[in-house]
């Protein structure tokens, strides 16, 4: 099956979550500012990158995860991506998408603003990644809840 | 091959163009309302989630017609499909994406957002209605320009 993690940029929350989930970084303790910065694609991305899925890794069940950054689709993401799938015939069991923004606070908002859309990285990147450590117990809920509730049950159902 | 035309709703001038494309609404320079009201879709999502690709119809060629909604995102939601469809190494050239939005006056967008996304009707639809009518012939235009490309008009 395919992750799909996906955020406003795909550069820090739903990056975030894909290395959790690929054990990129620990689900038990706040991951240090230079593990943040060496995951693939962190505080990367610029709007030119927005809309493609970057593939991150394969997890230990060999699922491959991506994250893909959606800007202002916003709430018409989910509906695009089931309606193509159904029209290509990807079954719905082959992919599953799950949105990061609900980890993001708002030090995370601001950062990211500074650091992608403003281009201020050297003043954006800290700001991201401190607020991106203050979120991690968002992230460990997040991960574990599509480990052990949401896979399963696409897995089992029909 | 899936030829899917997009505007901001998904259900204004992306419908009038996969009407005209479907031979649902005349290529003339005029049209009326209750040719345009009379459309699948027209104003109407009919309970679909905005986002949802619309199933308009078979065209001659046997490709099926559809339309969509992207909101402001009229060059990353053809971007994510495609990068969607290449994931499960699909080829990306059996879908083929149509701007709808060239010929989309303010009127259309607001008046249509007023309509279909706030249930203003009242004040929306009227809005909508003659932003298509004065677009008309482009709009008319931009579809046999776009099946003289994929070689339906000889």
């Amino acid at each position: 099956m395919k992750i799909i993690y996906n955020c406003f940029g795909g550069s820090h929350s739903s990056v975030t979550a894909a290395a959790m989930h690929l054990g990129l970084i620990s689900e038990n303790r706040v991951p240090t500012a230079e593990e943040l910065k060496a995951i693939p694609y962190f505080d990367e991305q610029l709007a030119e990158d927005h809309g493609d899925f970057k593939y991150m890794g394969e997890d230990e069940q060999g699922n491959q995860v991506y994250v893909v950054g959606r800007r202002n689709l916003g709430s018409l993401f989910e509906p695009l991506i089931h309606g193509i799938a159904r029209i290509f015939s990807i079954s719905p069991k082959e992919y599953l998408i799950v949105n990061t923004m609900p980890c993001v606070n708002w030090i995370m908002v601001l950062g990211g603003i500074l650091s992608r859309k403003l281009g201020m990285v050297s003043l954006g990147r800290p700001i991201v990644i401190y607020g991106t450590q203050q979120a991690h117990g968002n992230f460990v809920k997040l991960v574990n809840r599509v480990k052990t509730t949401i896979l399963p049950a696409k897995e089992n159902s029909k | 091959m899936k030829i899917i035309y997009y505007c901001h709703s998904g259900v204004h001038a992306s419908v009038i163009m996969a009407g005209i494309h479907l031979g649902l609404l005349p290529e003339t320079e005029k049209i009326d309302n209750a040719a345009i009201l009379a459309l699948p879709y027209f104003d109407d999502r009919k309970g679909n989630l905005p986002g949802t690709p619309l199933y308009m119809g078979e065209d001659e060629k046997g490709n099926q017609v559809y339309t969509l909604a992207v909101g402001n995102e009229r060059f990353l939601a053809p971007k994510t499909v495609r990068s969607f469809l290449r994931l499960f190494q699909l080829d990306d050239r059996e879908v083929y994406m149509v701007d709808a939005l060239k010929y989309t006056a303010a009127a259309m967008k607001w008046g249509g957002f007023l309509s279909a996304d706030w249930g203003l009707k009242l004040i929306g639809r009227p809005l909508v209605l003659a932003a298509v009518k004065k677009a008309y012939p482009d709009y008319v235009q931009q579809v046999r320009r776009l099946k003289q490309e994929l070689g339906y008009l000889q």
